[in-house]
Formats: C-alpha cells, sequence, structure tokens
C-alpha cells in the first residue's frame, strides 16, 4: 500500500534532520490511535523490524547549513507498507490526526490530504528502481560504535549491501527461500553518495538507480517495503522506473 | 412349508426393502417379529400379498396421487349442490375449469389409467362421461347467473365420475396406477407390472406372478444340491437367474454388461426371497415427488424401522408438498432429538437420498447434528428462500443442508447469492436477513470445524462486518454516489473470491478515501485470519449491496 500525505507547514524553516520530525509525528499519530499498536511497533520489542518505509518530498527547497527552507511550508509524505494492517492503522491515524497541528521545533505541522496511490503490478523477474528516499548501506554488527555506512560506488559496498538484503529477505520469508535470494543479482546503474543528518549525525545515503533481477514476489516486496537499512525511519523507499 | 423364515439386515438397500416389507405387512396386521438385527415371518403372510403390497403404498401415500386429487374435488361439488350454487361465484367457475382442465380430462385420458379401465368391473363408460364434460365459458354478453343451469349438470356428471372412480374397484386399480409411476418406479423398473410388454394386465396378478410362486418353489426345493450362494444372503440357490438389473442405480444387464464382474463371469444374483424384498425397497424409502430419503440406522431392526417412520410421518403429514421437504423433515427429526432429550441418536448414521435417479449418501456426525439444531432458526428462515438460474429453481435451505451434511463451506453459496443479488435480482427469492442467516451458520460452522480460533468467539464478526457495510452505503448515500456501490462490490466479491486480501483492502481502502471515514476495525479483524477475512468480507459486501437496518439479532426489519 501506497499513501502520500500532505503535510503543511506553519512557517518555512524545517531542520535538517527531518526524517526524526516525520518519525516523531508518525508515533504520535499511531500512539493517538490505537496505543496497542504503537507499542507493539516500538515499545514491545526493541529494534522491531517495521513493515514500512518513507520519503519525502519538498518541492522547490532550499538546503541551508542547519536547516531546509521551505517557500511552499508544504512537504509531501511518501508512504509504503507490505502489511496491510499498518496501512489501514496508518491510514486511519492520519485520518483521526488531519488539521490538527502537531508542534516541532520552531514550527509545526499538519495532516492535510491523504491519497493512496497505485501500485504498479511487477510481472517480469528483472526491475528498474530509483531511489525516492537514500538507500543506507550499514554495517553495523551490533556495536554502535564499529557502525560504518557505506557507499554503494565501491565493491566493499555491495557486498555488504547483498548481505543486508540476503539479511532483510530472510527475515521476511524464512530459510526455505534461501536459493531464491542467492538468485538475486543487483546493478548498479548510477549512483550519487550523499550526506543526510539522522539523529545528529551525518549518515552516508545512495541516491541511485538499481536493476534488481529476482522472483517476483520479491521484487514486489522491495518495491513494497523498501531496500536497506533503517527503512522505517525514512531511507530506502523505491519507485519502480 | 410352514418352517418360520429369517432375514438378517445387510447393506443399505436391503435393509431399506426389510424396512418396506416389514411396513407392509404391519399395515395389514400380519404377524412379524423383529429382533436384533433379523425380521421372522412366517410364509404364511405371503398369501394374497400383492394385495398388501399396493394396500400399503395407497394407504401411505393417498393424499398425494392423482387419484386423490380427482376425488376431492366431490367436497366442491357437495357444497355447491347443498346451498344450491347460491355461493356460486366466478372464482368458482374459474376453479371448476381448471379442475376440469388440468385434473379430470388429464388424468381419466392418461394412458396408465386408460389401461386399468378394462380390468375394473363396471358398466360406466367412463371415457364417454369425460367427454361429455366441457368447460363452462361465458362469452361477453352473459352474466354468471345465466350459467348457472350449465354448471349445475356439469357439476352432476363429474359427480358421476367422481363415484365411478371412488368405488372400491376402481380405487384399487386406479390408485395402484398411481403408486407404480409415481412411488415404485423410484425403486425399480423393467420387470412385472413395470415391464414395457407386459403379458399380464391386471397388475395385481403380474406381481404375485412374478414375485411369489419363486419364493413358494424355492422354500420347497431341496437346498443340498444347489451351487451357488446368494449374493445378498449368502444362503444357497440354484442358478443365477435372478440377477439386480431390475434395481434403478445399482443392477446392471448382466448378459451385456459382463465388464462389470470378474472375469466376465457374473456372480451377481440372489434368491427369489431376497428378490421380494428388493421389490419393497420403495415402501421402506420416503418418496416425495422423485425425490427420496432413507435412513440407514443399522444399529438394530427396531431403530431403522423407528427412524424412517418418524421421517415418513413428518413429510406425510401436511397437504403441503414440496421437493425440499424430505431434507426438512430429516432436519426437523434431528431437532426432534434434542428437545426430547434423546440426544445423538442419530450420530454417525447413513443418510440415503435418492434425487435426479441417482442415491447419494451422507454420515450424519454428530458436530453437524449439533450446528443444524443450533442454527435452527436461522435454518427455519431459509426454508422459503431460493434463486433462479438458467430456468432452474434453487431451494437454499436444501443447498445449505446438502452443504453441510457432506461438510463443505458455504463460501460458495454465499458468492453465488451475492453475485445473483447484484446481477439478476428478479432471480432473486431470498432477502438480505435470510443471505445474513447463511453466513451466520457458515460462521458457526467454521468455528465448529477450528477455525478461526484468533478471533474472539463473543464477537459476531458477521453482524459487524454487515453493519460497517450498511454504513458505507449510508455514507455513499449522502454523497449521492450511491450507483458507484455495484461496481465496488463486484470488485470486492472478485477479491474474495480469489482470496486475495491485497486486492479487496485495495478497493475497501479508495472506498474509505472517498468517504473520508476510518477503516472500522472489524475490517483489521478481518487481516489475523483467513477465514475470518472471508466472512467478514462476505458479510460488509452483503451489508453494502443490501442497505439493510436494524438486524436486532435476527430480527424482522428490512428495508430496502
Amino acid at each position: 500500500m501506497r499513501y502520500s500525505v500532505e503535510l503543511l507547514l506553519e512557517n518555512e524553516v524545517l531542520p535538517k534532520d527531518k526524517n526524526r520530525i516525520i518519525l516523531s509525528l508518525l508515533k504520535h499519530n499511531f500512539k493517538s490511535y490505537d496505543k496497542e499498536y504503537y507499542q507493539e511497533l516500538y515499545e514491545d520489542t526493541s529494534n522491531k523490524v517495521k513493515p514500512f518505509t518513507f520519503s519525502l518530498y519538498m518541492g522547490n527547497c532550499k538546503f541551508l547549513k542547519e536547516e531546509i527552507n521551505i517557500p511552499d511550508k508544504k512537504i509531501i509524505l511518501n508512504y509504503s507498507t507490505n502489511d496491510l494492517r499498518n496501512g489501514i492503522i496508518f491510514y486511519n491515524s492520519m485520518l483521526q490526526n488531519r488539521g490538527k497541528a502537531y508542534s516541532i521545533k520552531n514550527n509545526s505541522v499538519k495532516v492535510n490530504k491523504i491519497n493512496l496511490l497505485n501500485e504498479k503490478t511487477i510481472m517480469d523477474d528483472a526491475v528498474v528502481f530509483r531511489t525516492m528516499s537514500p538507500i543506507s548501506v550499514r554495517e553495523h554488527n551490533g556495536d554502535n560504535k564499529k557502525t560504518w555506512y557505506h557507499t554503494l560506488n565501491d565493491e566493499n559496498g555491495k557486498e555488504i549491501f547483498m548481505n543486508n538484503l540476503t539479511f532483510q529477505l530472510l527475515n521476511e520469508f524464512g530459510e526455505e527461500r534461501i536459493l531464491d535470494f542467492r538468485e538475486i543479482e543487483v546493478i548498479v546503474l548510477g549512483n550519487k553518495e550523499v550526506k543526510i543528518k539522522n539523529y545528529d549525525i551525518e549518515v552516508l545515503g545512495n541516491i541511485c538507480k538499481l536493476k534488481i533481477k529476482a522472483k517476483p514476489y520479491i521484487l514486489y516486496y522491495l518495491y513494497k517495503a523498501g531496500i536497506g537499512s533503517m527503512r522505517s525511519s525514512g531511507f530506502g523507499m523505491v519507485d519502480i522506473v | 412349508m410352514s418352517e418360520n423364515i429369517r432375514l438378517y439386515m445387510e447393506d443399505w438397500l436391503y435393509n431399506s426393502g426389510i424396512v418396506g416389507f416389514y411396513n407392509i405387512l404391519k399395515e395389514s396386521e400380519d404377524e412379524v417379529t423383529i429382533k436384533d438385527n433379523y425380521i421372522e415371518f412366517n410364509p404364511k403372510v405371503l398369501e394374497n400379498f400383492e394385495e398388501k403390497y399396493f394396500n400399503y403404498f395407497i394407504n401411505i401415500y393417498e393424499e398425494t396421487l392423482a387419484w386423490h386429487k380427482i376425488v376431492s374435488f366431490e367436497d366442491f361439488i357437495k357444497y355447491h349442490e347443498d346451498t344450491d350454487l347460491k355461493e356460486f361465484s366466478s372464482n368458482s367457475l374459474d376453479s371448476l375449469n381448471k379442475y376440469i382442465t388440468d385434473i379430470l380430462k388429464r388424468y381419466i385420458k392418461s394412458n396408465s389409467y386408460v389401461a386399468a379401465y378394462e380390468l375394473i368391473n363396471s358398466d360406466v363408460d367412463i371415457l364417454q362421461l369425460e367427454k361429455d364434460i366441457t368447460t363452462i365459458k361465458l362469452n361477453k354478453t352473459q352474466k354468471l347467473e345465466d350459467v348457472l343451469p350449465e354448471v349445475k349438470t356439469t357439476l352432476s356428471k363429474i359427480y358421476k365420475v367422481i363415484d365411478y372412480v371412488k368405488s372400491d374397484e376402481a380405487k384399487r386399480y386406479l390408485a395402484a396406477k398411481n403408486v407404480i409411476y409415481n412411488i415404485i418406479k423410484n425403486a425399480w423398473e423393467g420387470v412385472s407390472f413395470l415391464n414395457r410388454q407386459p403379458k399380464e394386465k391386471d397388475i395385481y396378478v403380474d406381481y404375485r406372478q412374478y414375485f411369489i410362486p419363486p419364493v413358494m418353489e424355492y422354500l420347497g426345493s431341496d437346498k443340498k444340491k444347489f451351487k451357488y450362494n446368494c449374493f445378498t444372503c449368502d444362503s444357497e440357490m440354484k442358478d443365477f437367474k435372478n440377477d439386480l438389473s431390475f434395481l434403478n442405480a445399482t443392477g446392471f444387464d448382466v448378459a451385456r454388461k459382463t465388464s462389470h464382474v470378474w472375469d466376465f463371469n457374473n456372480d451377481v444374483a440372489v434368491c427369489p426371497i431376497c428378490k421380494l424384498i428388493y421389490s419393497c425397497v420403495p415402501a421402506g424409502f420416503t418418496y416425495v415427488y422423485d425425490n427420496g430419503i432413507y435412513i440407514n440406522d443399522n444399529s438394530s431392526l427396531s431403530n431403522a424401522i423407528e427412524a424412517n417412520k418418524k421421517i415418513k410421518s413428518e413429510i406425510l403429514k401436511k397437504h403441503e408438498v414440496t421437493r425440499s421437504l424430505t431434507y426438512r423433515a430429516l432436519v426437523k427429526s434431528i431437532q426432534e432429538q434434542f428437545t426430547e432429550n434423546m440426544k445423538y441418536e442419530l450420530t454417525d448414521i447413513q443418510v440415503v437420498r435418492y434425487e435426479n435417479s441417482k442415491y447419494r449418501f451422507n454420515i450424519l456426525t454428530r458436530d453437524i447434528l449439533d450446528l443444524i439444531h443450533k442454527s435452527k432458526n436461522s435454518l427455519n428462515s431459509l426454508i422459503s428462500a431460493g434463486y433462479k438460474e438458467v430456468n432452474t429453481y434453487f431451494n437454499i435451505y436444501d443447498l445449505v443442508i446438502d452443504s453441510l451434511f457432506n461438510t463443505q463451506n458455504l463460501f460458495l453459496i454465499i458468492h453465488k447469492l451475492l453475485i445473483y443479488k447484484l446481477s439478476t435480482p428478479n432471480d432473486c427469492y431470498f432477502n438480505g436477513l435470510q443471505l445474513f442467516n447463511v453466513m451466520n451458520i457458515n460462521d458457526k460452522f467454521m468455528r465448529g470445524l477450528g477455525y478461526m480460533e484468533k478471533i474472539d468467539s463473543e464477537k459476531d464478526i458477521v453482524k459487524d462486518g454487515n453493519m460497517q457495510g450498511y454504513f458505507l452505503r449510508k455514507e455513499y448515500k449522502e454523497k449521492k454516489a450511491e450507483s458507484k456501490l455495484s461496481g465496488i462490490a463486484y470488485r470486492l466479491l472478485n477479491a474474495l473470491k480469489v482470496n486475495s486480501k491485497d486486492m479487496f483492502m485495495d478497493t475497501l481502502l479508495n472506498c474509505y478515501l472517498y468517504v473520508r471515514k476510518p477503516v472500522p476495525q472489524i475490517i483489521l479483524e478481518g487481516l489475523k485470519d483467513d477465514v475470518a477475512f472471508k466472512t467478514i468480507g462476505y458479510a460488509f459486501v452483503s451489508g453494502l449491496i443490501e442497505g439493510k437496518e436494524n438486524t436486532n439479532n435476527g430480527g424482522d426489519s428490512n428495508v430496502k
């Protein structure tokens, strides 16, 4: 399920750490609509894999040193999930908080329009994805100090990306599909490294085009749930070219 | 000769024959003993057996016979003669004309009756009488009063016919003819009086000659020299002459179709006694038109007799005879069990139904009996419900019971009903409440099978789903977009048919986005479980297209 939600800002200035703001808004909305579901997602188990991803479109904005200037005072939040329940709760919670101002640092944000986007169907076993939010290739290994973010431009980064991808799919589909995962081929068609401020640290992201060859069900899942690490905090959302 | 004969219970068809045989003898107050699994009688009872045989059928099925239709008009005639045609209205004239064309002329001239007249010892030329009777028509200038004299003579003519038909002698043959073609023909065909070219015209004599002398001869013969054994009762017999080809859907032509038996050597044949018993099969079954039912309770013979007696009295007690009666009678006796604390007497018993010239078998399990009892009210509401498909009428009650007996879920029926409700509402003879009841029964059925464990059993998901569908309809109504709903309903039904939650939710979300309302909680409930998804989905669609107001736990208000 894909939505685009129009968010209205009270003034033009938005801090650069924008994903954090959206996440806060999401959490607030989930919590106010269904507290149990919020706890299920964020409190009951730590590091739970969330079934959604999102990206932001800010129109003709200007990146300043510490903040972003958005003259239209409008952000489009693109949201995609592979879980129907999550999709419906997201819709319901957004609808419930529609028109209510949610205050953020020096500003406030308001949900305006909610649209359901048509999902493209995948019939082939190869698809070219375009990122809507940067893909994060993270080497984590359970130790925050050794965490490292890679670029898809070098071989090492690609290898780690493939490992992450397999891990992500294993988590979703289980061991029995592992042969399908080994067949996956990824070709990077073009990549631009970007630095994103995420919770006060600069993170390396990849804005790229990827050609992925895999079974259609895998492609469909990636299309809906996003690719790479930290999907539920605004990374790895893709669209089909 | 006077040695008693014992017959033991065997397979279902033979059992129904024994039960029928017992019924016939009981009706004529002969002496028979029944023990655990056998019946014992003296060959003396076979004297005059043909009379007993036909008597039984005529007595039991009397009210359903064409003969009775002719005779029962007597009351009408008597009433109008007594009142001297003062009460005779144009309606009476219509029913008189209808009687003359649809009943009197039709049956009196029918081939089976015509063949019987020569056997009846009477001077009356019935066919001539029939020719004299004509319908009475009013032309434009005439009033009802003008034809009353004519009515009077017609009535007296009809009275003569009835008088003839009613006489013992005529009843003996005419009613027997009806019995043969309406009842007996369902069980066997081709031999004795059902032979296409009978040598003997008197059906009574024909029956006796075909079935009884072989029995007597067999009883008197020395069985020690016999080499073969009866296929059914295993007693010795002389040859393989008595095959089973006369039984419907059971026997085969052993002369022409030998491939049914091992090495093309037929060993399927029965002794004359068994053949006689098989000729009693129609007395064991209970028939309504060409549908029959027999409960093969083979735990003991007395149970079998009792169970089938109940069914018989239930089916034949009322004058209204419809096709669905066979099932309804069964369900009724199931429900009686519960009220009379004879719990589960019918559990795990085979029910044999004769339908479209085929036998069908079901086993009644405890769960299904329980379910049928629990859904008593829902089921009763379905009796009059039906739909038409390519000019054939289907009764929903029958379909539901049929599926339940076969432990099949009702989603297919529900889907069909919804589709018809959407596409050809004129062929649907059911309302939303009845549909709702079918879904309720299915919900209970699925839960009984252990599905939907994750769903709170206290929650009435069918009702909730239905209500939410109704609310959405209301929203659309307010937006004056009601015409969009049937298209949406089709899409939802397609999604349900292929079990696609994605497709269903996609359509549904679009609807809710359109009306700017949150998706109800009950829909989320459906995402937890596949069966619950279908249950809720169908309930939702039915609410969406019906627009039902206040279900009130099976209540009655239903506003379109």
